[in-house]
């Protein structure tokens, strides 16, 4: 998903390099709609009980394209985007009437149980994008509603976080260099497609105690810049569309 | 392997500077920089900070992996030769992590992240061979090889991407742009493997160590091919493609290289390196079994028991034959097995081997019995139950 420095790209990059024609390869996404999301069905949060929801640590890139299409990885732009993306959730969901806390460092087998629900929530998302958010050709039995859960052991991310949801962030932006940007214009008017600026979001709501995912959206043209907090808002409310309510319960809802 | 196991070997093989390149796979030194290696170095600028954070993710993942060796004694005894290697002062920079990966590589990140598979633990015969492979992956840290590999790379694929917009440049141009990025790699490859050298002869290990290491990588490829009855790969030339020099070059350089530094005062570490092996060669010899590769096993069996075989030896090797079942190969596995236990300080696991061999061979009581002495001999055992079952009642 990331550049990576290295033999991998040295070969993919003479692969991609070697092929006669365009500036560069285009993104999968671009042949997607561009947002979907899903709830539960019947999901409503609790009543009669406070909601906490905990902020993990959100997956973030944010990086710049050279005029070959190699992506780097700017430290000071994805610090600050991390940053502000978790205060601006914070924000978010104080405003919508949750108690919101940011998931705190870990050490030693918390640090260790909680990666494991990282990867886990990550292989559990894209199970749920391929097979329940744009079913291409996916599982026959995810087809119908949105049925998605990294199991009820999760209940110890509760104990660490002291919260009854999990929300998992993901973030990835690549700004287009100076260079990158020439080669676009130069080439969109020679009729090449140079796909840039990629700007991809999505986020999921787990429930610590059963692990279902109750509610996931993702946007692969997502706006609002996260480098600044303003710009973080609105990369917040963007990400968080159609976030489940309080006292409102989840009908049939799968879409755009 | 489960899947993730298998990215994160992908992106761990991939994204670093690994020591060699089969089926996986990095001039100048700019003497006015500060050198990574020097305490409190920080990153210089944008690209390096980049990297530097990129593989700080990774390290965060890294130290959660279930692949991680962890046992003190080893990390400490693999910290030490580093440490002899490249000088106490230095080697401080380097965080190193031992991983239960059965193949023969190393890796070292910009930010100073080590990998080191236990497949190469297994592979090397002394610390001096060990010393080679830990100076190379510190000389491209401290060259800031990574980075400059990183340049290199966007500069040329920018390169390419004007390139593609002109008509009647074409493929030719860029073709050998593409072939300057291999020859570039390669380069550093080269000089990675001369800076170990140095290291090593200035501390007193034998450079020549770095040359028979790939002699010894060699043979290994042809046990394989052998076992297999296919062509060896040890001559296996990517030319263009090639992200390394290939091992008979390498063997070949390390060799001429290594006689100009002398043979007065060296030490290879042998046994040394065989007594901090001791525990950890059992286990990474059934790694090694399970991957199904008969003649590099047996090859390698063959290299460690240079000195005589022992109990563990003869065990794996009764492993090795039982694996694969072949005609005679039963009967050669039992007879490894009872030599084992002819040794007297045979491990429980030595009777489950022979019993199972028997059993497949037709001898049901002679093997329940044997099965019954390793349930009394290891009650604990994790398979317990399932061998309780095989071994039936008396």
């Amino acid at each position: 998903m990331l550049a990576r420095i290295s033999v991998f790209l040295l070969l993919s990059t003479a692969a991609v390099a070697m092929q006669a024609a365009a500036p560069a390869a285009a993104s999968p996404y671009i042949y997607y709609g561009s947002e979907r999301s899903a709830t539960k069905e019947g999901f409503s949060f609790p009543e009669s009980e406070q909601v906490t929801i905990v902020i993990m640590r959100p997956d973030i890139f944010v990086g710049a394209q050279s005029t070959g299409g190699m992506d780097r990885i700017n430290a000071e732009w994805t610090g600050f985007g991390r940053d502000n993306l978790i205060s601006a959730t914070r924000k978010y969901l104080q405003h919508g009437g949750f108690q919101a806390s940011a998931m705190l460092e870990l050490s030693g087998d918390d640090a260790n149980i909680a990666a494991e629900y990282r990867a886990l929530f990550k292989t559990v998302t894209n199970a749920a994008i391929q097979n329940s958010l744009w079913p291409v050709d996916g599982l026959p039995t995810k087809k119908q509603g949105f049925n998605w859960t990294l199991g009820p052991s999760i209940s110890h991310l509760a104990e660490l976080g002291g919260g009854n949801y999990g929300l998992f962030l993901y973030s990835y932006d690549s700004y287009s260099l100076p260079g990158r940007k020439a080669l676009e214009i130069i080439g969109f008017a020679k009729g090449l497609e140079a796909v840039s600026q990629p700007h991809i979001g999505y986020a999921g709501l787990v429930d610590l105690k059963t692990g279902e995912l109750v509610w996931m959206n993702v946007n692969v043209r997502i706006g609002g810049d996260v480098r600044r907090p303003e710009g973080a808002d609105d990369r917040v409310s963007q990400l968080l569309n159609n976030f489940p309510q309080r006292g409102v319960a989840a009908s049939e809802h799968r879409g755009k | 392997m489960t899947k993730n196991t298998l990215l994160f070997f992908a992106v761990a093989a991939l994204m670093l500077s690994p020591l060699a390149s089969f089926g996986a796979s990095s001039s100048a030194t700019a003497a006015s920089r500060p050198l990574p290696s020097a305490i409190g170095y920080e990153p210089q600028d944008e690209d390096e900070r980049g990297l530097w954070l990129q593989m700080d993710e990774f390290e965060r993942d890294l130290k959660n992996s279930k692949l991680l060796i962890k046992d003190p004694q080893l990390n400490t005894y693999v910290r030490g030769v580093l440490c002899r290697t490249v000088g106490a002062e230095r080697c401080g920079a380097a965080r190193i992590y031992i991983m239960r990966t059965p193949y023969f590589n190393a890796s070292m990140a910009p930010n100073g992240v080590m990998m080191v598979w236990s497949g190469l633990l297994l592979r090397v015969r002394n610390e001096a061979e060990l010393a080679s492979v830990l100076g190379h992956e510190f000389g491209h840290f401290e060259n800031q090889h990574s980075l400059q590999s990183f340049r290199d790379i966007r500069a040329k694929t920018d390169a390419i991407a004007w390139l593609s917009l002109v008509p009647g440049v074409g493929n030719l141009a860029r073709f050998s742009i593409v072939g300057s990025l291999f020859k570039f790699n390669r380069q550093m490859e080269r000089e990675a493997d001369l800076i170990s050298l140095d290291y090593m002869a200035a501390n007193g290990y034998d450079p020549m160590a770095a040359s028979t290491i790939w002699g010894q990588l060699r043979g290994e490829m042809d046990a394989t091919a052998k076992a297999r009855k296919q062509r060896s790969r040890k001559d296996m030339n990517f030319g263009f493609w090639a992200t390394h020099p290939n091992t008979k070059e390498r063997m070949e350089y390390l060799r001429k290289a290594a006689e100009k530094k002398g043979s007065v005062g060296f030490t290879d570490g042998a046994k040394k390196y065989r007594k901090a092996m001791t525990k950890w060669w059992p286990r990474l010899m059934d790694d090694q079994i399970k991957l199904n590769d008969f003649g590099a096993t047996e090859f390698l069996l063959q290299q460690l028991a240079s000195e005589g075989w022992t109990s563990d030896l003869l065990f794996a090797r009764g492993e090795l034959y039982r694996a694969r079942a072949k005609k005679d190969d039963l009967v050669k596995a039992i007879g490894f097995y009872r030599q084992a236990i002819a040794k007297r300080d045979a491990k429980a696991e030595v009777w489950r081997g022979l019993g199972l061999a028997l059993l497949r061979s037709g001898a049901k009581v002679e093997g329940r019995a044997a099965l019954r002495k390793y349930l009394s001999r290891d009650p604990e055992a994790d398979d317990n139950a399932m061998i309780a079952l095989m071994a039936g009642s008396k």
